[in-house]
Order: C-alpha cells, then sequence, then structure tokens
C-alpha cells in the first residue's frame, strides 16, 4: 500500500497541469479543415494543456493503464474527443478557442455526473480529460 | 451533596431511592433531572474530582481486534467522566439512522426520532450549544453570510454540526450537585457487581469498593447503568453470581455488536481548482446566536436508499498553510469560463490553500462478531478486564470507497477540484491510517425483543424490571453523529421514565 510520500508525489506529478489561455490558442490560428488533418486537430486540441510536461505522464500513465486507450490510434483518440464535445472536423475548426474551452468544460462536469471517470495512481479524473492526456502523449511520440 | 465513599464505614449500607451508577454526561444528566423531587438519589463514581493513576488503570484491558483502542486513555474516570476530554461536537442522528433499513443486517431502532426530538431540543442546552436548527442549512448561511456547496442532493448534502465549548459535565455541574438535597454522589466508590432477588428477576444491591477503603453495598428501589459503552456490558457480564453469563445475557448478546465510528483522516485529498474557493462554512467555527456550527459534507437519504449505503459524513480540512508546493491546477481555465456569471462562491479568504483534506466519518454495519468480552486478566479488584474485538467488514470497506468516490465525483461536477486518495489505487484493502472514532456504542443494544437486544424501549434490561441502561451500549445503529447528544436525550428520556415508575 502507498504511503503519503508516494501521494504526496503524485500531487506534484498533477500539479501544474492547467490550461493555457484563450490568447495562446488564438494564436494557433483558424482554417476551415476540407478534409480532416487528424495530426493538425490533435496538435490544436492539446494545446487546451498548458504544462505539456505533467500532462503526458498523465497521458502515458493513462495508455499504460487502459489497452483500449492504448490500441487506439491517433486518428481514433482525437475523433472521440470531438465526439465527446458533440462537434465534427469542420466545427472544431471554426469554433473559438472559449467555445472550445467551454464545450470541454461541459463535457468534463458530464463526466463526473454520469461517472465516466477513470482513475489513475489514485486521481479520479473525468475519462475525458484523461484522453485529452493521452492524445497529448500520442502527438509526442 | 458530595460524599467521600472512602469516609463511609465498612460493609455499610446505602439506601436510596434511585441508584445511578457513573457520573459522566448519562449520569450527571440523569440525577440533574432528581434535583428538587421527592426520590432519593445516590450516583455512584468510581472517580473523585481529578484523575487518579490508580483509579483510571481500572480501565485496562486487552485489544484483540484492530488495535486502535487505548482502552486506559480514551475513557476517563473521574466525575465528569469521558466529557473530561470530548471535543464537543455534537448533532442529533438522522431520522433514517433509526429506520430498519432492509440493506443493513442488525439495523432499526424501536423508537423513532420523534420519539427523542422533544429530548433532544432539551438536551441542546445541556451540552452547552447554541439555536437547535440541524435540519436549516439557510438559517445559519443568512447568519453567517457564508456560502455553501452546491452539492447534487442524489449524492451529498451539507450538514450542521453544533459545537460545545465543549461542556465539562462535572465542572459545569458540579455546584449544582453539590448543592442539592435529595441527590449524594459517593466519589471514590467501584462498582464491583450487581446481585439480584433469589429469583434473578430484580436488583436488589450494587456491590461498591473503595480502592484503599471500604466496601460498602446500594440498595435502591431502581438501577440505572451509566458507566460508557464497554464498561456497561462489562459490569452485566460480571454480575453473574444470580444468573449464569450475567444479567441481560441469556441470548448471549451483551457486549456484542461492538461499534465504533470508521475514521479515515484522511480519506482522500481535494486538489482545487480555485484557492480562492471559499470554504468557510466548512473550514471554521462560525458564532451564531450564542452557539457554535460547522458544516460538513453528509450522505442524503436519496443516496442511501438508491445505492443501500449506511450514513457518513466527511469533513473538509485546510491543508497546511505551510505546504509550498501548489496542487491541483487541473483544468481551472475550464471551470472559470464555466462560470462566466461568476456567481459561484469565490471569496478570498485568509489563508490561501490548494488542497483540502477530506477525513470520512462511516457508520458501520452492526455485526454480532465484533464484540466485548471477558478475560481471566485481573484488575486490583480481581474482577475480570475486557478484550475488545473491534471488527469491520468488506461491506464496510465498500461504502468507505463510494463515500470518497462521491466526493471527488461531487468536488469534479463542480469544476473545483479533483480528488486523490490510496484506496483508489487499491480498494481491496484498508487504508493503513483507519482509526475508530472512540465512540463506544451497541455492546447492550436496545431492540423490539430480548431475543435480539439487551434492552427494551425504555431502556430497561429484558427481565430485570429495575435495571436500566444509559449510554451509547444502547445504540442498535451508530448514524454519523457523534453520540453524546443523543447519550443526553436518551438520558433524559430515561430520567422522565424512571421517575413514572417510580410515582
Amino acid at each position: 500500500m502507498n504511503g503519503l510520500v508516494n501521494l504526496l508525489s503524485r500531487r506534484r506529478f498533477l500539479t501544474t497541469l492547467v490550461l493555457v489561455s484563450g490568447s495562446v490558442l488564438g494564436g494557433v490560428g483558424y482554417q476551415a479543415l476540407f478534409s480532416p488533418d487528424w495530426r493538425k486537430i490533435a496538435e490544436r486540441m492539446v494545446t487546451l494543456l498548458e504544462r505539456h510536461d505533467i500532462a503526458r505522464q498523465i497521458g502515458k500513465r493513462y495508455v499504460e493503464l487502459d489497452s483500449a486507450v492504448a490500441h487506439l490510434t491517433l486518428e481514433q483518440l482525437t475523433e472521440s474527443l470531438l465526439k465527446a464535445i458533440k462537434l465534427n472536423a469542420n466545427a472544431w475548426s471554426d469554433a473559438t478557442p472559449e467555445k472550445s474551452l467551454v464545450l470541454f468544460s461541459n463535457k468534463l462536469r458530464e463526466d463526473f455526473v454520469l461517472e465516466n471517470i477513470v482513475k489513475i495512481d489514485g486521481w479520479i479524473l473525468s475519462e475525458t480529460e484523461a484522453r485529452l492526456c493521452a492524445l497529448l502523449h500520442k502527438v509526442l511520440v | 451533596m458530595f460524599i467521600d465513599c472512602k469516609n463511609l464505614p465498612d460493609n455499610s449500607t446505602i439506601d436510596t431511592d434511585v441508584c445511578v451508577i457513573g457520573a459522566g454526561a448519562a449520569g450527571i444528566t440523569i440525577a440533574r433531572e432528581f434535583i428538587g423531587s421527592p426520590e432519593r438519589v445516590a450516583v455512584i463514581e468510581s472517580g473523585g474530582f481529578k484523575p487518579d493513576a490508580r483509579t483510571q488503570a481500572l480501565y485496562k484491558g486487552d485489544n484483540v481486534g484492530l488495535p486502535t483502542f487505548d482502552l486506559e486513555v480514551n475513557r476517563l474516570r473521574y466525575f465528569g467522566g469521558t466529557t473530561n476530554h470530548w471535543a464537543g461536537h455534537c448533532r442529533p442522528l438522522d431520522r433514517i439512522d433509526f429506520e430498519v433499513r432492509d440493506w443493513m443486517p442488525h439495523s432499526g431502532w424501536p423508537i423513532s426520532r420523534a420519539d427523542l426530538e422533544s429530548y433532544y431540543r432539551r438536551a441542546q442546552p445541556i451540552c452547552g450549544l447554541g439555536p437547535y436548527e440541524y435540519e436549516n442549512l439557510d438559517f445559519w448561511t443568512t447568519k453567517t453570510g457564508l456560502p455553501d456547496l452546491e452539492l447534487d442532493d442524489a449524492r451529498l448534502k451539507s450538514a450542521v454540526y453544533n459545537q460545545s465549548p465543549p461542556t465539562r459535565f462535572g465542572k459545569v455541574y458540579r455546584e449544582e450537585l453539590g448543592k442539592a438535597t435529595n441527590v449524594k454522589v459517593y466519589l471514590n466508590a467501584n462498582l464491583q457487581e450487581l446481585r439480584t432477588d433469589s429469583s434473578a428477576s430484580k436488583v436488589t444491591q450494587a456491590r461498591v469498593t473503595c480502592i484503599d477503603g471500604p466496601k460498602v453495598s446500594v440498595s435502591a428501589r431502581l438501577f440505572i447503568l451509566a458507566t460508557g459503552g464497554m464498561e456497561n456490558a462489562r459490569i452485566l457480564l460480571l454480575s453473574d453470581k444470580d444468573r449464569s453469563g450475567g444479567l441481560g445475557n441469556e441470548q448471549g448478546l451483551v457486549g456484542r455488536y461492538f461499534m465504533d465510528h470508521i475514521l479515515l483522516r484522511p480519506g482522500e485529498d481535494i486538489s482545487l481548482s480555485d484557492p480562492k474557493l471559499n470554504l468557510d462554512l466548512y473550514h471554521s467555527l462560525h458564532s451564531v446566536d450564542g452557539g457554535k456550527m460547522f458544516s460538513v459534507l453528509a450522505s442524503t437519504e436519496r443516496l442511501m436508499r438508491k445505492e443501500r449505503m449506511p450514513n457518513f459524513r466527511i469533513h473538509l480540512i485546510r491543508a497546511s498553510a505551510q505546504n509550498k508546493t501548489p496542487v491541483g491546477k487541473i483544468f481551472t481555465l475550464l471551470d472559470e469560463l464555466a462560470d462566466p456569471a461568476g456567481d459561484r462562491p469565490r471569496l478570498e479568504s485568509k489563508t490561501k490553500r490548494d488542497s483540502i483534506a477530506l477525513h470520512l466519518v462511516l457508520e458501520p454495519v452492526p455485526n454480532p462478531d465484533s464484540r466485548i468480552s471477558l478475560t481471566d486478566k485481573r484488575d486490583l479488584f480481581g474482577q475480570k478486564k475486557i478484550a475488545v474485538n473491534w471488527q469491520v467488514t468488506d461491506a464496510d470497506l465498500a461504502a468507505v470507497y463510494r463515500a470518497l468516490e462521491l466526493a471527488a465525483l461531487e468536488f469534479g461536477r463542480m469544476g473545483y477540484g479533483r480528488g486523490c486518495g490510496v484506496i483508489f489505487e487499491d480498494q481491496e484493502h484498508w487504508p493503513s491510517n483507519l482509526e475508530a472514532g472512540r465512540h463506544h456504542c451497541g455492546t447492550t443494544r436496545m431492540s423490539t425483543s430480548p431475543k435480539t437486544g439487551v434492552v427494551n424501549r425504555d431502556c430497561q434490561v429484558f427481565d430485570v424490571p429495575n435495571l436500566y441502561i444509559a449510554g451509547s451500549s444502547v445504540f442498535p445503529t451508530i448514524g454519523y453523529a457523534n453520540p453524546t447528544l443523543t447519550i443526553v436525550a436518551l438520558a433524559l428520556r430515561l430520567a422522565d421514565h424512571a421517575k413514572e415508575q417510580l410515582r
């Protein structure tokens, strides 16, 4: 059984995972996507995560713990996240940063209501936020 | 009036109407109710006005179950009893705590919350508490100006606790009892056993001994045992001269169903998204109309009925201000963007904090294998000591897990943070920080039948019409509330009943 020391170290592991501000997202640029470039969508989506080092650790751990997520391709994972917030690729490209954040925020809330959660090293996270982290891991691999 | 039993002649007899054994919250409350009445009352108290090492050592015993009890330290054996060091947290049991819950074996009191309501109200000032407004959170949020969390009542609610100063019954009520002419408190008087008539149907005598002093006996019309959740059972078991196995123990139930609150401190940490989130209603004590209060998270009836859960509460404990590692900034911006109006409680608090510890207090499932029994070890009077075998079950562990999971779900849903706990990594084993609440209950449980309990709805020992039990040992289930307010309420009810029986 892990003690408090390990618990604290895990806390640090999650410490600085925050979302970037809208201005950073805005800097990515928005162009309508006539045929989805999933890597490009994924790269834009993970800009929601500011501290990539921390988020990637979560994502890596999630992939290690969940073989179903591990086997998803980058395209499949990206598409599943878009479905989660009920957008298609074109709508995503048109969405403002603020709208993207609100959509994900609402989805996170819904996950906690419906108990769509994952447990990673003692943390209870929404499935969607864990998948975002997993996406980052896959983008950077 | 106070009398040092050591000054009595050896082999003398105290003749009285009511013999109350034990001067803690229950015994003192009952004695006070008789002040000025026509009945003569003798209170038999083991200790004096101050702690005494040899007297306190009479509480020594063995732990043969979970190693969480220091029997000599948990309880105090002098005038005022364990109220000499209680924390003072008060709340009545919930209505559902009294019900037969088909998902909880051995649950159900023979009385309801409504039967106790007027006594709870009378108990409130006795415990030094303010307004009796446990079911009205709005009363407290209005008075304090503090926000409560917007919890989903299918899961959790904010529940009100009152805080006693805490009232030290021995100090607060000493003068009043000292002036009473019909109530005599005998100090340094250690009950050895209760003796009955030849048919063993009525208690006739309490045998009392002083350390380095005389032996005396007390004869009375009515006897009330008020010696605490463990010692009440011990006295009944020791009183086996006239009934094999002890008084009230025909079904072998005395000492069984020993319960205590299951504590995990912490059970979980919540990393807050917003360090300015105002949780002061839960973190701090607030003075209102002559009383003090704080709030906790608690299970709702809807949750308990739907998920077949026991009752529980969760304290939100402020993280150390010394913690220099900020934690839990997860998705902060998402949370804030979802609240564009900013109308959720985000008032600046005096102490910046980024995490809170959740302390879980869980009601255990009554378990006949969790018990107190006599051993062959003897105290200085030659009386058998007790062994405590506190047991918790897989059902308790499952409830702990779910309660903490629900808290994490709610903080996530509200957008206030994420939960982390050791138990979420290993739900098959108890976390190493499992503790007992030091609320000893259930060993002389109240029931409708002698087949399922030791005392009836009037706290009378079945088949012994003039022997009553006061205190938490009569609780058949214990909810999540600390027991003292209920102990005092039941003591008031018992005093009323005793007066009726004597007149």
